[in-house]
């Protein structure tokens, strides 16, 4: 049997080679693999996407009462919207990471607070400069390409609905800006509203759903 | 005939491919629970607790058990001897295909 297996010695050899190196270029790929997955943040509450969604849908709801040409009342309507959305996140995202029993400040969550920042500092420089020129109705566009930014800068550490969440944003940004102040507040309850609605609604579907199996024989 | 001379220096605690995988996830991160582990690795309870206990006589894994709501709750992580442990092997993996590729 041995010796059926050796018609030359280079040739076996060669075999062997062959099947270390294929060994090795398998294993080098489940270490990247495992090391990509364990630092994405698989906690993003379905909850707080319906929430936020409903938040944003009301305040451009607000807006068949409320005149959006105030700059006062357009701010404190989006100022309000925002910090309820960011209180309604926090709490749910607190309620989702115990409910898996994990900790909450864990590298993937400080990573994409960290990604969001820049976007979100942006964001809140260029709210200051539309107010003090009289331009705040182009803001909802602007809103929605830094968020879409920030979206995108996360998607290292965030799943992947979100890096597709993030292109969804841009575009509809430069939709926005296209279309004029006259559709700020319907794009934003659009945008925000029905963006944050179906991602908690894809979240709902997909959650607790296991991860991805590894490729076939890789563990 | 001998093996390639590469194979020969493979570490063989970390050339099992579960203990290759948990030491893979714990590298990028600071600590992950037993759970986050198990989840992300995709091995059973039993397999993950063998595993993770020969990890930890090595000295590649560190394991701390703590309360969290009033929950048990299992902490891993890997400490320096397991992350040079793991470089090095990652070495000899590259240095084996390039020596093949090379041929």
């Amino acid at each position: 049997m041995l010796t059926a297996l050796r018609p030359s010695d280079g040739t076996a050899r060669s075999e062997m080679a062959s099947v270390d190196q294929q060994r090795a270029e398998q294993n080098l790929e489940l270490i990247r693999t495992l090391m990509e997955r364990s630092t994405r943040y698989e906690y993003l509450s379905a909850r707080a996407g319906l929430q936020v969604g409903g938040i944003a849908v009301a305040g451009a709801v607000s807006f068949h009462w409320l005149s959006a040409a105030d700059p006062f009342l357009f701010g404190a309507v989006w100022f309000a919207v925002f910090w309820l959305s960011v209180g309604v996140m926090v709490r749910e995202q607190v309620r989702e990471v115990r409910d898996a029993g994990v900790p909450l400040w864990t590298r993937p969550a400080r990573e994409i607070v960290r990604a969001l920042v820049p976007a979100m500092t942006l964001s809140a420089l260029l709210s200051l400069h539309a107010f003090s020129h009289g331009r705040h109705l182009e803001l909802p566009g602007v809103w929605m390409l830094c968020y879409g930014v920030g979206a995108l800068a996360t998607s290292t550490y965030a799943p992947a609905v979100v890096a597709q969440m993030g292109v969804a944003f841009m575009i509809s940004g430069a939709v926005t800006l296209c279309l004029g102040p006259a559709w700020a507040t319907t794009m934003m309850g659009v945008v925000f509203g029905g963006g944050h609605l179906l991602l908690g609604a894809g979240l709902l579907a997909t959650r607790r759903r296991p991860l991805r199996p590894l490729k076939q024989g890789a563990i | 005939m001998q093996p390639l001379p590469h194979v020969q220096e493979l570490d063989s605690i970390l050339h099992e491919k579960s203990r290759l995988a948990i030491v893979s996830a714990l590298a990028a991160t600071d600590a992950l629970t037993f759970r986050e582990i198990r989840d992300t690795v995709g091995l059973t309870d039993g397999n993950l607790s063998v595993h993770l206990r020969v990890l930890e006589a090595a000295g590649y894994v560190e394991v701390e058990k703590t309360f969290v709501n009033r929950k048990p709750q299992t902490r891993a992580t890997l400490s320096r001897t397991g992350r040079k442990a793991l470089a090095r092997y990652v070495d000899h993996l590259e240095a084996i295909v390039k020596e093949v590729r090379g041929r």
